[in-house]
């Protein structure tokens, strides 16, 4: 092995940052749990198809770069109130299965409908200021992860006032700890659910532009391995906990950066599942889950 | 004021209310007495509009409850208090309070941090609570901010599911009191209750639910005087 201190300490810095996207997605997994306490497998699915929409909205419309971190969102929020509405709203309550089944097959629908619509072949999509590079000492930092952690922190701060500081967030919380409560308190449940997961798509949608402008091509092969991503960081960070899935975010980058210098690029992410079977194993409830009484 | 005409909720198959009718006018307690798996709880929740009636009727002040969903029961000036509180575990008192102001108009700020005041008046240990997550509260302080977040909608009519179940005798006979405080207050209450002893401090008439139907309806001294209730409720020979 041949790496000292530098290396390792470059790879934990680059692997942060690009936790940044996992810790969105997470996120975004997380805000759907928390509203419904089921998972949503074709979420991170729906956000690599906004980027998608964002990436065709430069090709056919010859719109400005940037327009695909606009168009890419949006699409991938109506995405996430359609998957509400084909896999969660009218699904039986007492029925965890049904959903995510249902999840499942959106997350394989999307997937072929981008491989028929794209061939299956990667798509370059524009990188986020590539010739960036600053040094911090003997460290290196790619400036287009710089600028993609920045966004994501942006994001992340967007959704804690939308939570803590809104109507909307106050309904979405309550919706989310008690919804017989909340229906009792005059919130509209449903329509709180639906708005969840258009914001958790919206992130989503965020996450995938983010995370194809930082490769540089947008691949279906992306949408699997985001998806597992997703889900190791919200175990990881304990399910329904929103500060959990962003601190896992970033420790899953980092662990992934470790494990890329250490055993190399084949063998990185069969030491990142590693640890979803370790938290599962030794701390089921993650980081910071709690065990909350629903009605 | 809220009137009940036959009545019929199922679960599936099975026939949880069988045809009830009952009648709360307005600045009355009344009180529906009943054991486990009456029926008590289905029925608030479906005057709440929590579960969808299969027949029958609902109105309260004249308007039809009828399918209207929980919301918009609310919005008509029915309110519940579920049985074992549910409050917003994670969420501060004064979060929950907010919540139970949920369906006031942002142009009804001020009236709404009024109507937060004269909780912390009435209920001063949720004043001290205020920023207090709601899952740490004693049995008796949820129970208070239940009731609190219920008033915040500023109801024509509260409806209370066994507001003693779980509470210690000391406590309940405080819930009590402020059972009795409101509706001397102008509050018309509906409270479903098998503590019989303690209703009939506070209630003006009574239902008896057993098994999806009204077998007894009266006054307290005709409940009183009823041997069956007697023996069942008020541990008379």
């Amino acid at each position: 092995m041949n790496f000292d201190h530098i290396d390792i300490i470059q790879s934990l810095i680059d692997g942060v940052l690009f936790g940044s996207i996992y810790a969105l997605i997470g996120l975004g997994f997380t805000l759907i749990f928390g509203a419904m306490h089921k998972l949503n497998l074709a979420y991170a699915a729906s956000g690599i198809a906004g980027a998608y929409a964002g990436l065709m909205s430069l090709t056919i419309l010859g719109l400005p770069a940037l327009m695909a971190f606009f168009i890419g969102p949006i699409t991938a929020g109506i995405i996430g109130l359609l998957l509400y509405f084909a896999c969660f709203r009218f699904m039986p309550r007492g029925n965890h299965l049904a959903p995510l089944m249902a999840s499942i097959g959106a997350l394989f629908f999307i997937d072929e409908v981008i491989i028929h619509e794209t061939s299956g072949s990667p798509l370059s999509f524009p990188a986020v200021l590539p010739d960036a590079y600053f040094f911090l000492g003997e460290f290196g930092i790619r400036g287009d992860l710089l600028i993609v952690m920045g966004f994501s922190f942006i994001l992340m701060a967007i959704v804690m006032l939308l939570l803590y500081r809104t109507k909307l967030g106050l309904g979405t919380r309550a919706t989310s700890q008690q919804p017989v409560a909340a229906l009792l308190c005059g919130i509209p449940t449903h329509r709180t659910n639906g708005t969840t997961f258009v914001l958790a798509g919206v992130l989503g949608g965020f996450a995938g532009c983010l995370l194809a402008a930082s490769v540089g091509v947008l691949s279906p092969l992306l949408t699997l391995p985001l998806t597992i991503k997703g889900l190791i960081v919200t175990v990881i960070g304990g399910l329904g906990s929103i500060r959990g899935a962003i601190i896992a975010g970033f420790a899953v980058g980092a662990a992934e950066g470790l494990f890329l210098l250490v055993r190399g690029v084949n063998e990185r992410d069969i030491y990142v599942f590693l640890l979803l079977f370790l938290f599962l194993v030794f701390r089921p409830n993650g980081l910071f889950g709690t065990t909350i009484n629903r009605d | 004021m809220l009137s009940v005409n036959n009545l019929v909720t199922s679960y599936g198959l099975i026939k949880a209310l069988k045809g009830v009718s009952i009648e709360a006018k307005q600045g009355d307690v009344t009180c529906i007495l009943g054991p486990n798996g009456a029926g008590k709880t289905t029925l608030m929740f479906t005057l709440a509009g929590i579960l969808s009636e299969d027949a029958g009727s609902v109105s309260l002040l004249g308007h039809s409850l009828n399918g209207l969903g929980a919301p918009k029961v609310l919005r008509q000036g029915l309110a519940l208090v579920p049985e074992n509180r549910l409050v917003f575990a994670d969420m501060s008192v004064h979060e929950n309070l907010l919540a139970g102001a949920f369906t006031q108009s942002r142009a009804m700020a001020a009236q709404v941090s009024d109507d937060i005041d004269k909780m912390y008046t009435r209920f001063p240990i949720l004043k001290a609570r205020h920023d207090q997550p709601a899952g740490t509260l004693s049995g008796g302080e949820q129970q208070m901010l239940a009731l609190a977040r219920a008033l915040m909608s500023r109801p024509s009519i509260l409806l209370m599911d066994e507001p003693s179940v779980g509470l210690s005798p000391l406590i309940v006979d405080e819930i009590f009191a402020i059972i009795k405080q409101l509706n001397e207050d102008g509050m018309s209450i509906l409270l479903v209750e098998q503590n019989a002893t303690k209703a009939l401090q506070v209630a003006d008439y009574f239902y008896l639910l057993d098994q999806g139907k009204v077998t007894f309806s009266g006054t307290p001294d005709q409940l009183k005087d009823d041997d069956v209730i007697k023996r069942a409720y008020l541990g008379g020979s």
